[in-house]
């Protein structure tokens, strides 16, 4: 989105005009809510809308272009996330099965093989499943969030070496992971 | 058997450089153009960046709504919120103000009345008052180095005798008898002030003005202390 585009939009939601709004929710909510899903699918509706009340509360005070809305919404949402884990129990773990995954796949295409047709919610519980929390979140607000080493770094507040290395070892741990556990439907000619 | 079972010795199947991890990330190298171990990878990630499906958008007006009157509501109170803040800081700066005049201003007097310095009325008023709490402190009609000066050192002896001297606690008979002895030839009509200036003497002047000094510092400390 263009800087005077944004710049636009950007007033009008401030000022509460709802098409503004939507273009906003539009645009982020389905990223925000595989990001959350990616890290904690129990929490993930929950904390997406709080993430809109709380930036609908700091709106006005908002200044920045589209790619630092992005990673200011993604903050909030992580802040919001690392509140409710507070609160809340720590849910136990489950793995993902081949049989889960299989849930997963799409349907209305049976020619292609399995990744082809991953849908984006096959994708996140593949990323939650096989990755630790920290690796996950760096790959998936890298992803998502389309946000730059540095910009992850600032969010995760990690230096962007160690942003670089939790991005290195995820994308191996998810390859091994992947070819590993599911060699079969992966539709990787070797 | 597995792929990478049969490259297992030498290398590592899952050797990753940083700028195919790069490409990886940013979506900028397709499934197919990804290296062998990694296009599994590459497709997980372009499944991420998919376009929403119709079920992540359900309920997409009613959110709109709610956060768009979340926002008017915000817009609301703002402006409330800001000058309740900026009356109570400005209220803030005011007891300051306040503070630091009452600060510099006591002293000042005190040390002008106890010289004699200040206008008839102030100076019998001061000595009135002063006297009522047991500070001595000379009226109008006194020369203040008339006064029976009290056992410290109110009235320093000039700096040709300093106040270090042994007879700096009692009166000293050069003082009470040559009060003019500090004008300046220079400014007669400075005489009087550098009368009862043997305070201010540059010999002395230091260590009256750490007294006050401190005391203020003091003052303001704990008036900074109260304010956090």
């Amino acid at each position: 989105m263009a800087t005077t585009e944004f710049g636009d939009l950007l007033a009008a939601a401030q000022e509460g005009a709802q098409w503004a709004i939507a273009v906003l929710w539009r645009e982020l909510h389905p990223r925000l809510l595989r990001f959350l899903r990616g890290l904690d699918p129990k929490a993930a509706e929950d904390v997406e809308a709080d993430t809109w009340l709380v930036a609908a509360r700091d709106l006005a005070s908002f200044r920045g272009n589209s790619r630092q809305f992005r990673a200011w919404m993604f903050t909030i949402a992580r802040h919001r996330l690392i509140d409710w884990r507070r609160r809340e129990a720590r849910r136990p773990s489950v793995a993902l099965t081949p049989e889960v995954l299989g849930e997963y796949r799409a349907e209305d295409d049976p020619a292609v093989t399995a990744l082809d047709v991953l849908r984006a919610d096959a994708a996140v519980a593949l990323v939650r499943a096989c990755l630790p929390r920290d690796q996950a979140e760096v790959i998936l607000l890298r992803v998502l969030g389309g946000l730059d080493v540095a910009e992850v770094a600032a969010i995760v507040r990690k230096s962007p070496g160690n942003v670089r290395v939790l991005q290195h070892r995820g994308l191996r741990r998810l390859a091994e992971q992947i070819t590993d556990e599911t060699p079969e439907p992966r539709g990787v000619t070797q | 058997m597995s792929a990478r079972d049969g490259l297992r010795g030498d290398m590592d199947p899952f050797a990753l450089d940083a700028g195919t991890a790069e490409r990886l990330v940013t979506g900028a190298v397709d499934a197919a153009d990804a290296p062998p171990e990694y296009r599994a990878v590459a497709g997980t990630l372009q499944a991420l960046r998919r376009a929403p499906e119709r079920w992540e958008l359900a309920g997409g007006r009613a959110a709109v709504e709610q956060i768009a009157a979340a926002v008017a509501l915000e817009r609301q109170f703002r402006p409330v919120r800001r000058s309740r803040r900026s009356r109570r800081s400005s209220s803030r700066v005011a007891g300051l103000a306040a503070a630091a005049v009452v600060a510099c201003v006591l002293p000042l007097t005190g040390g002008l009345a106890s010289a004699g310095a200040l206008p008839e009325p102030a100076q019998n008023l001061a000595s009135a008052v002063l006297g009522e709490v047991g500070i001595s402190v000379p009226s109008s009609g006194q020369d203040p180095v008339d006064e029976v000066p009290p056992p410290t050192n109110s009235f320093p002896a000039p700096p040709s005798t300093t106040a270090s001297s042994p007879g700096a606690g009692g009166p000293s008979p050069d003082v009470a008898q040559n009060p003019p002895r500090f004008a300046s030839p220079t400014a007669p009509g400075y005489s009087e002030g550098d009368d009862h200036g043997t305070g201010p003497a540059p010999g002395n002047r230091p260590d009256k003005d750490r007294g006050d000094g401190k005391k203020q510092d003091d003052h303001h400390d704990g008036g900074e202390g109260n304010g956090r």
